[in-house]
């Protein structure tokens, strides 16, 4: 009878049963299978309690909500217009760069198809881009932000392969940018070959956007600057963040009311729960794997197959763009990749590089069918069929795919500014 | 604080504990059954989810305003607030935790729901009713194992933080579970009875 719990769990997955639920149920059957005391699970989950890195979880997030339900989209909008509208497919690189900008900062890339998408759409339509591109472009660029800091997938991969998240936010700069420049140079071609006009460049709009945003622009400096110079560690970073959110969104620019405040509070505190739940589980999940040697036979297995990392990361990046698939992000970080980290490390893959592998992997599976996130959240937001999103999406699938290639078989992409900056 | 304490340790351990917390799911969803059409329990129940949210909102501010404290000693102060940084770590503990009981309210926990969409309705109800039920058994299961450890805790009787016992800290972990384990069983219900099955427009989930 009990081996046939597995397969249902999986199955209920697919259902629609909450992934923490899956993951718990896993673990108390196998705790339990093993004669293992099921107080074990409880007990990693309190271990919750005593990570450092993990308060950073609620304060980005919080701030993330109140930056999205403010005017900050619009601002950063209005600001990037200003500098960079000018260039040939001004709007469609303006698209990237905020959308990047945004996810890092929110952390959550569903809120940026819902928030940034819901601006640029009519803009970008108005401009002549083709439809087509354009649904492409903003359900694809959603996750775009996922390899720059303060991303919360970053902190979460950092605190699952316990390497310091200084380094992994250093790690994923020129990978993201890499990423950027690349989807970047292709929607310039489109603009040229569809001939779309062009902006004129202008100080006046520039100096009135940036007066606008001016409460804005300091934070990504407080918050880079200070984590990269080694003045504040990621906890303050993300204190100083939501504490700076709240004062220019309630006092400076009061686009939020107070009213509306303690619904935020709750609403983004239910995210990070869902978040924490899982995560709360899959510490028990992992104990038991490791304790089992899981990793090891695996390791085992594949040795006998494949003698070469250069084979082992294709095959990595293969397996990962199937999980992308099937699993949602969080899951994935902290249930996969306890797995494959003591593999990657027996192949002598740099756990720093391995996380952006992951990341940028991931940042993949939020638009390919069947469990897409930004799919949905962009079938919602738009009023398009999810499979019509997708087709859009294709043409940037190409180019994400071309940029894990060179992100997974380019180590120094990752690495080189850790090690000319003697990142610790 | 003693007198909870010293009833912890007089709770029954094994099978015992098992089907008293059971009971305690069984009783309550069949109670919310009973009262549902009732103004009164509507109401309290609104006031349950107000107490909820209201907490949560509280423990995040405490959360901006010390580590923004914290933030402040240590750079300008060159000092900093020993128990801050433990409290910290436990308020990220029950903000997950109450997060979760909330998230489980109306349905919003992360999920992969790739399948339900091919789904009739009569397969739906099946679906949803199952995939309840499955979920308030396993939050029930874990609340159970968190009882133990926070049983296990009272005869340690550490200290976390501010001469705070341990268990009083971990005690959220049981409780949101039982309550998570709780609005599980009440999907699952409604469920089955072919309420709630097309779920929400996509919420903004990360």
């Amino acid at each position: 009878m009990s081996w046939l719990l597995l397969p249902l769990l999986v199955l209920a997955a697919f259902f629609g049963a909450p992934l923490f639920s899956i993951i718990a149920g896993a673990t108390l059957f196998a705790f339990a299978s093993q004669d293992i005391d099921t107080v074990s699970v409880a007990i990693e989950m309190y271990r919750m309690a005593e990570a450092p890195m993990l308060i950073a979880i609620p304060l980005f997030t919080f701030a993330g909500y109140l930056l999205s339900e403010g005017g900050a989209p619009r601002r950063l909008l209005r600001l990037s217009r200003a500098l960079l509208g000018w260039m040939p497919g001004g709007l469609a690189v303006v698209s990237l760069v905020a959308c990047a900008i945004f996810t890092a900062f929110t952390g959550a890339s569903g809120v940026t198809v819902i928030a940034m998408g819901g601006l640029l759409l009519p803009a970008l339509l108005a401009e002549k881009y083709s439809e087509r591109f354009t649904f492409g472009l903003l359900t694809t660029s959603g996750s775009l932000g996922l390899l720059f800091p303060p991303s919360l997938p970053i902190i979460l991969v950092a605190y699952v392969a316990s390497v310091s998240v200084d380094q992994l936010f250093v790690a994923g700069i020129v990978p993201g940018t890499v990423l950027l420049l690349l989807l970047g140079t292709y929607a310039v071609q489109v603009a040229r070959r569809d001939h779309l006009p062009r902006q004129r460049f202008s100080w006046r709009e520039l100096a009135g956007a940036a007066r606008a945003a001016a409460w804005g622009i300091p934070l990504p400096f407080v918050v880079l600057g200070g984590i990269y110079s080694g003045k504040v560690t990621v906890t303050e970073a993300a204190s100083l963040t939501a504490m700076y959110a709240l004062l220019a969104e309630t006092l400076v620019y009061r686009d939020i009311r107070f009213g509306d405040l303690r619904r935020l509070f709750t609403e983004s505190m239910v995210l990070v729960g869902g978040i924490l739940i899982i995560l709360g589980t899959a510490l028990g999940l992992t104990n038991y794997l490791i304790d089992a040697e899981v990793p090891n036979s695996i390791f085992e297995w594949i040795q006998k197959w494949i003698g070469s990392r250069f084979v082992f990361l294709v095959l990595l990046n293969v397996f990962l763009l199937i999980v992308g698939c099937m699993m949602d992000i969080f899951s994935a970080i902290l249930v996969v990749m306890p797995l494959i980290l003591p593999v990657a490390k027996a192949y002598e893959v740099n756990p720093v590089h391995l996380g952006i592998i992951f990341l940028a992997n991931l940042e993949i599976g939020y638009f390919t069918p069947p469990v897409g996130l930004n799919l949905f959240i962009g079938s919602f937001r738009f009023g398009k069929p999810v499979m019509e999103l997708a087709r859009a999406s294709l043409p940037f699938l190409g180019l994400y795919i071309l940029a894990l290639l060179l992100i997974t078989y380019v180590p120094a992409l990752s690495l080189w500014l850790i090690h000319s900056f003697g990142v610790r | 604080m003693d007198v909870a304490g010293a009833w912890l340790q007089r709770l029954p351990t094994g099978q015992a504990l098992w089907i008293g917390a059971a009971g305690i799911v069984l009783v309550s969803t069949l109670l919310r059954l009973w009262f549902e059409m009732r103004p009164s329990t509507r109401r309290l129940r609104a006031s349950v989810h107000a107490f909820e949210g209201t907490l949560l909102a509280l423990i995040l501010a405490a959360m901006i305003a010390l580590s923004f404290l914290q933030v402040l000693l240590r750079n300008f102060f060159d000092t900093s607030l020993l128990w801050i940084d433990p409290l910290l770590r436990h308020l990220v503990l029950w903000v997950g935790l109450l997060g979760a009981a909330l998230a489980s309210r109306s349905g919003r926990h992360i999920n992969v729901d790739a399948l339900s969409r091919l789904l009739s309705d009569a397969g739906l109800r099946i679906a949803r009713a199952g995939t309840n039920l499955l979920a308030a058994v396993v939050t029930l299961l874990l609340a159970l194992a968190c009882f133990r450890l926070v049983r296990d805790e009272v005869d340690f009787a550490r200290d976390a933080f501010l001469g705070l016992p341990v268990w009083s800290v971990q005690i959220v972990m049981p409780l949101a579970l039982l309550m998570m384990s709780s609005r599980f069983l009440g999907h699952a219900v409604d469920a089955s009875r072919g309420r709630g099955l097309r779920p929400p427009p996509p919420e903004v989930r990360g």
